[in-house]
């Protein structure tokens, strides 16, 4: 489980003008979770996800691991070991020249003995489908298989939580397809807890829980559902709106009435079919 | 203006002819040792000797003699030029004087020995071609990582200087994919990069290097946060790899290899040739 | 509409040219832009999208095929190279690549020094340019790039080449990476840009939702050869061709798939949101 307690972060403290980037955020989320998270850019999702695995520590308040405190530089191994991260750019997170060498290198770094390691990334590239592309250098694949590749390397050091900040942001609709289903499929093994920083409004539909952040605080911390037919406050924040809302509440103007709960297309067909 | 797809590092070419097969350790050795025995030499019999090794070895890895001279082409003109210099300004026993003119002499002797060192880098361009063309950028890197990793018992920093190669290698086609993109930019807004002699056009190029350090110190921010993610702190801890076993071909070729110089060596030695 | 300010006759493209390992990746291709529209090139990757767009400002050179831009060969010797790439301009996908100088007002500067903009107009041009991309010249003129948001570098790269008046945009790929905020201004700033001033507009993207919003012809590029060029409707319609190039669907046509699979009448045609919107109301009122 993590646990933040009324965490609060400002960056550059000491100088001329401090930039606070979080303000109060308490927050749980249990084990097998898959938890998503949106805001405008500059609303302190990256920040958030950064205390996670103790890249940041807390200005004020505290985040627990597992019961670790984040805060003791002598547990910076223990949280980044239960704690992995996917950033948005996948060529800036590769570290060596085969596909195969850089998952490895993850649990390399863990001192894993050896056929363990072999073990593990045999695993993670089945998982992710990347047999055909395991002796490949990296530059010769396209980015959404990169993208893959990140994903294995954070997988095959074994790691309980992963934190994805919008991992598909930088890919073609193809690409962000593919790698979006490859961690839904990791959903359904409930075996990893996923935290999911994206824009994208049919993504955070297929999460179970949804955290809207806005200048550093939580706004909404509910079931994507219950966010989603609260069109006002996601138009106020200039996020984007997920096509059955929208439609929906285009067809509410025009005088049907289409219940703001309706967010799948199967919902939206019956209502549609009941009028 | 096609930097990045027009250049392939290393230029590898796929291949599994006997050259490709060798274990690229064992190719390392081997080159570095001809290498040397190239600069031994000092007689024009020794240099056709090497040149008709190389030849076979040109066959055995199915490459193009003429393909691989074709890469001497842009460099020729710097090699024209330092060939010239050697002559002009040779300094030794002058010998025979062609030709004299204040300061600057030329000599039979200063000719030969110009043409002789010429040939000599020729041989050693030609077998690292060869090198390159049957060896993967990251098999090489791999080697090296082996070769070296033993000096780690005398406090050699051998993992941390192989981790800086691997990233360096990794990193070269990015950066160079950046620096076109750099420069597309800066030509579709009227520079003229692709325009002027060497001079001019050398200083506009330096334009480019402020946003590539810019970009590539943004890349390497990243880089850390993303090994450190990972649990990087250094060689101290890290799993090994297992050595992958060298096979008979590996020995054949190695023996053969230094057999045959050892040969040529004593039999030029014997005939007085060197 | 019908005049074409960009005609592209056979053309084809290879790297590495005389050598072992040389790959022809445009095969052919001929096709016309008309003066004023808004075309989309759309398709998987490696399809030669990026490779085509650096033939309309001359970066790439035809060696066999001809580009014919503005009435004037890119082929040919006499041509100003400079004048045509004023005329031209293009906009890269990542902002960063484009801006090179340390100031907002350096960077837009650079551009009208290398075309010889007379020194007395370029304070006047960039703020121009700045205002026309919605950005407050009193407070941006001397702001360093650095200290810029991804939104904020966007725009001044565009001011950088409307500053140098040009009148075909070139655009690789411009919504990769924006958050929705930044797409919707960003969409909107080129719309404005196309109607205020007419510029004929080439885009390539990945973005399905994009090519619906703006373009008036799409071109589906694929292996380097042209599979389909036509106005979206026609385009769209053709689904599973679509898919089976590895390309997606807008959103919308989509949802429309699946409400016509559940026995909901609306028009296959339907691309955009507006549409399905009426669409449903004649169905619902019929009812």
């Amino acid at each position: 489980m993590i646990k933040i307690n009324d965490l609060y972060f400002t960056y550059y403290p000491e100088s001329e003008n401090p930039q606070k980037a979080l303000t109060a955020v308490s927050l749980s989320i249990k084990e097998g979770e898959f938890v998503s998270i949106i805001g405008q850019n500059g609303s302190g999702k990256t920040t958030l996800a950064k205390h996670l695995n103790a890249i940041l520590t807390p200005t004020k308040g505290s985040v627990l691991i597992d019961g670790i405190n984040t805060r003791n530089k002598e547990n910076l191994w223990d949280v980044r070991k239960k704690v992995g991260m996917v950033f948005q750019n996948p060529e800036n997170q590769i570290i060596c020249s085969t596909v195969r060498s850089d998952i490895s290198f993850g649990p390399e770094n863990l001192g894993i003995n050896r056929v363990e390691i072999e073990n593990r990334v045999d695993k993670s590239i089945e998982l992710m489908g990347l047999s055909k592309y395991q002796d490949y250098p990296p530059h010769m694949l396209s980015i959404g298989l990169k993208q893959k590749v990140t994903i294995a390397g954070v997988l095959a050091m074994g790691t309980k939580y992963i934190i994805f900040d919008e991992p598909t942001s930088m890919l073609d609709s193809l690409g962000k397809k593919e790698v979006f289903e490859v961690i839904l499929n990791l959903r359904k093994k409930r075996e990893v807890t996923i935290i999911y920083i994206t824009h994208l409004m049919e993504e955070v539909l297929k999460s179970d829980r949804t955290i809207v952040m806005s200048e550093g605080k939580i706004v909404l911390d509910d079931s994507p559902k219950k966010i989603f037919s609260k069109l006002k406050i996601l138009r106020s924040l200039s996020l984007d709106v997920p096509i059955i809302p929208d439609i929906s509440s285009r067809l509410n103007k025009r005088g049907i009435s289409i219940p703001s709960q309706i967010i799948t297309t199967q919902e939206f067909v019956n209502c549609l079919k009941q009028l | 203006m096609e930097l990045y797809k027009n250049t392939i590092f290393g230029f590898y070419r796929e291949g599994d002819s006997l050259i490709h097969k060798i274990d690229p350790r064992i190719k390392i050795i081997l080159l570095i040792v001809i290498i040397i025995f190239i600069s031994f030499i000092r007689t024009f019999s020794g240099i056709v000797f090497i040149g008709l090794f190389l030849l076979l070895i040109i066959k055995l890895s199915n490459s193009s003699f003429f393909y691989i001279l074709k890469g001497l082409k842009p460099v020729l003109p710097i090699i024209l030029l330092i060939l010239i210099f050697q002559i002009i300004f040779y300094i030794g026993e002058p010998g025979k004087i062609l030709f004299q003119w204040n300061f600057i002499k030329i000599s039979v002797l200063g000719i030969k020995v110009s043409c002789f060192m010429m040939l000599k880098a020729i041989l050693i361009y030609f077998i690292s071609s060869i090198f390159f063309l049957t060896t993967e950028m990251i098999s090489f890197t791999d080697a090296m990582e082996r070769l070296i990793l033993p000096l780690q018992k005398i406090k050699f920093p051998s993992h941390e200087i192989v981790m800086v190669g691997v990233i360096a290698f990794r990193f070269v086609p990015t950066l160079v994919e950046e620096l076109e993109r750099l420069m597309k930019a800066q030509i579709a807004r009227g520079a003229d990069l692709d325009r002027g002699n060497l001079i001019v056009r050398t200083i506009k190029l330096s334009g480019l290097l402020i946003p590539l350090f810019i970009s590539a110190y943004q890349r390497a921010e990243d880089l850390v946060l993303a090994m450190e993610s990972r649990c990087y702190r250094g060689g101290e801890g890290r799993t090994r790899r297992i050595a992958k076993k060298l096979t008979i071909l590996d020995f054949t070729s190695f023996i053969f290899t230094v057999l045959f110089f050892s040969l040529t060596f004593l039999t030029i030695r014997y005939f007085r040739l060197l | 509409m019908s005049k074409a300010i960009i005609k592209v006759e056979n053309l084809f493209h290879s790297y590495m040219q005389g050598t072992p390992f040389e790959k022809e990746v445009l095969h052919g291709l001929s096709f016309e832009v008309y003066h004023g529209e808004k075309l989309a090139i759309v398709g998987p990757t490696q399809s030669g999208k990026s490779t085509l767009l650096q033939y309309f400002n001359a970066i790439f050179i035809p060696k066999k095929g001809r580009v014919i831009v503005d009435e004037q060969d890119t082929k040919d010797s006499r041509l100003n190279l400079k004048e045509l790439r004023r005329k031209v301009a293009m906009l890269f996908q990542h902002p960063d690549s484009q801006l090179f100088k340390e100031t907002v007002a350096d960077d837009i500067a650079f551009g009208l020094k290398n075309m010889n903009f007379p020194e007395e107009v370029i304070e006047i041009t960039i703020k121009k340019a700045l205002a026309t991309v919605g950005l407050d010249s009193n407070e941006f003129f001397y702001r360093y790039i650095f200290s810029l948001s991804g939104g904020e570098k966007k725009k001044v790269a565009i001011a950088g080449i409307l500053a140098l008046n040009p009148e075909i945009l070139i655009l690789d790929d411009p919504t990769a990476g924006l958050d929705p905020k930044g797409r919707v201004d960003f969409l909107n700033s080129i719309k404005f840009l196309h109607d205020k001033l007419g510029l004929t507009t080439i885009f390539v993207s990945s973005n399905m939702n994009d090519v619906v919003e703006l373009a008036d012809r799409v071109m589906i590029l694929v292996d380097g050869k042209i599979e389909m060029i036509d106005i979206p409707e026609n385009i769209f319609i053709k689904r599973e061709k679509l898919l089976s190039y590895g390309l997606t669907l807008p959103s919308v046509v989509e949802l429309v798939d699946e409400l016509i699979k559940s026995g909901i009448n609306v028009d296959e045609k339907i691309i955009n949101i507006d549409q399905l919107e009426e669409s449903l109301i004649k169905i619902l009122n019929s009812s």
